[in-house]
């Protein structure tokens, strides 16, 4: 298994011991530096330390927020200033690997939902219509994915204090963009930019998939490698 | 009213490598040990990101080891680094503390 994925996994399970009080403040803390240019492996090594101390604060029944201070943003800018930003290289992979496998997800749906599948299991053809509706639908909800995961861990903090006017915003603007997104994949259902094999993009995503996440498992590995070697 | 901050972060990071000179320690250890010395106001929270940043600069390093309070806890070492460099942040404290108790000790007209 991938390095990374272990340390996750064990810091997934050490929240699981956090008082409601510390895992709300972890929460928002590690949602925030996942906006941030912090790499990833700095990303669930400050995790680790930072459940550790909120356990012991526990230990010693002493508030999370009496150990680290009540302005959890600044002290989450403080540590984005002192860690290590992620190299091109690893947000290259990063952006790379949403895409693909997005692409990936809605390319599927997209078979399974339009006319294809029927010719497929009716007369085994696996030809299959490209639509301007389908592209121009994908590409804006991708763009929704980023714009919201964006959006969700930079605000992690003021999200949190439940403010009913942001919530009923966000939620009005989500269901206007995905309704807009929907509508433009039927009107254009009939805008056919090209006809293809039903199977060649999926030989060309599979292999990149493959091929990114390959490159994603050696790069996260090198950080352990160099941990223990400094150790 | 005197922004204390920016003082605090450099002296901070001089007497935190000077514990961990003494003696492997953690976190909250480094903590207690600096209240005791007269810095009433540190938090645990203040000293992370400092013993973040003296870990990037590579002035100390870690490792995670099993503590008797449950989860495992990353206990500081210093380098070979961090050792120069404490030993030249002691001579310009030593410099610096002295020309200010000289400036401070001035009596002027009022």
């Amino acid at each position: 298994m991938n390095q990374l994925k272990k340390l996750r996994k064990e810091n997934n399970k050490q929240d699981k011991l956090l008082s409601n009080e510390s895992n709300t403040i972890m929460v928002d803390m590690v949602c925030y530096l996942r906006a941030s240019n912090l790499c990833e492996y700095d990303i669930e090594v400050i995790r680790k330390e930072l459940t550790g101390m909120a356990l012991e604060s526990q230990l010693r029944n002493q508030q999370f927020s009496e150990v680290i201070g009540e302005d959890y943003k600044a002290f989450c800018d403080e540590l984005i200033k002192n860690g290590s930003s992620k190299t091109r290289y690893e947000k290259g992979l990063e952006i790379s690997y949403v895409l693909v496998h997005g692409i990936m997800v809605l390319y599927l749906v997209e078979i399974v939902c339009s006319s294809a599948i029927v010719n497929i299991i009716q007369s085994g053809q696996f030809s299959m219509q490209i639509t301007a509706g389908f592209v121009l639908s994908t590409l804006i909800a991708l763009g929704m994915g980023f714009g919201i995961y964006y959006y969700m861990t930079k605000n992690s903090f003021e999200l949190t204090k439940k403010n009913r006017k942001l919530q009923f915003v966000l939620i009005i603007g989500f269901a206007v963009v995905w309704t807009s997104v929907v509508l433009l994949r039927l009107v254009m259902k009939n805008t056919v930019l090209l006809t293809i094999n039903c199977f060649y993009p999926i030989i060309v995503l599979a292999p990149a998939y493959l091929i990114i996440t390959v490159l994603n498992h050696n790069y996260t590995n090198s950080f352990f490698k160099l941990g223990s070697k400094e150790e | 009213m005197f922004d204390k901050s920016q003082l605090m972060r450099g002296t901070l990071e001089g007497c935190i490598l000077k514990i961990i000179n003494l003696e492997v320690t953690y976190g909250y250890e480094i903590m207690e040990k600096l209240k005791n010395y007269g810095f009433e106001d540190i938090q645990e929270g203040t000293i992370y990101p400092l013993l973040v940043r003296l870990e990037k600069k590579g002035l100390i390093f870690a490792e995670f080891r099993p503590s008797p309070l449950g989860p495992s806890r990353k206990y500081y070492f210093i380098t070979k680094d961090g050792i120069e460099t404490l030993s030249s942040f002691e001579a310009y404290w030593n410099s610096l503390s002295n020309t200010v108790k000289k400036i401070i000790s001035l009596e002027g007209k009022q």
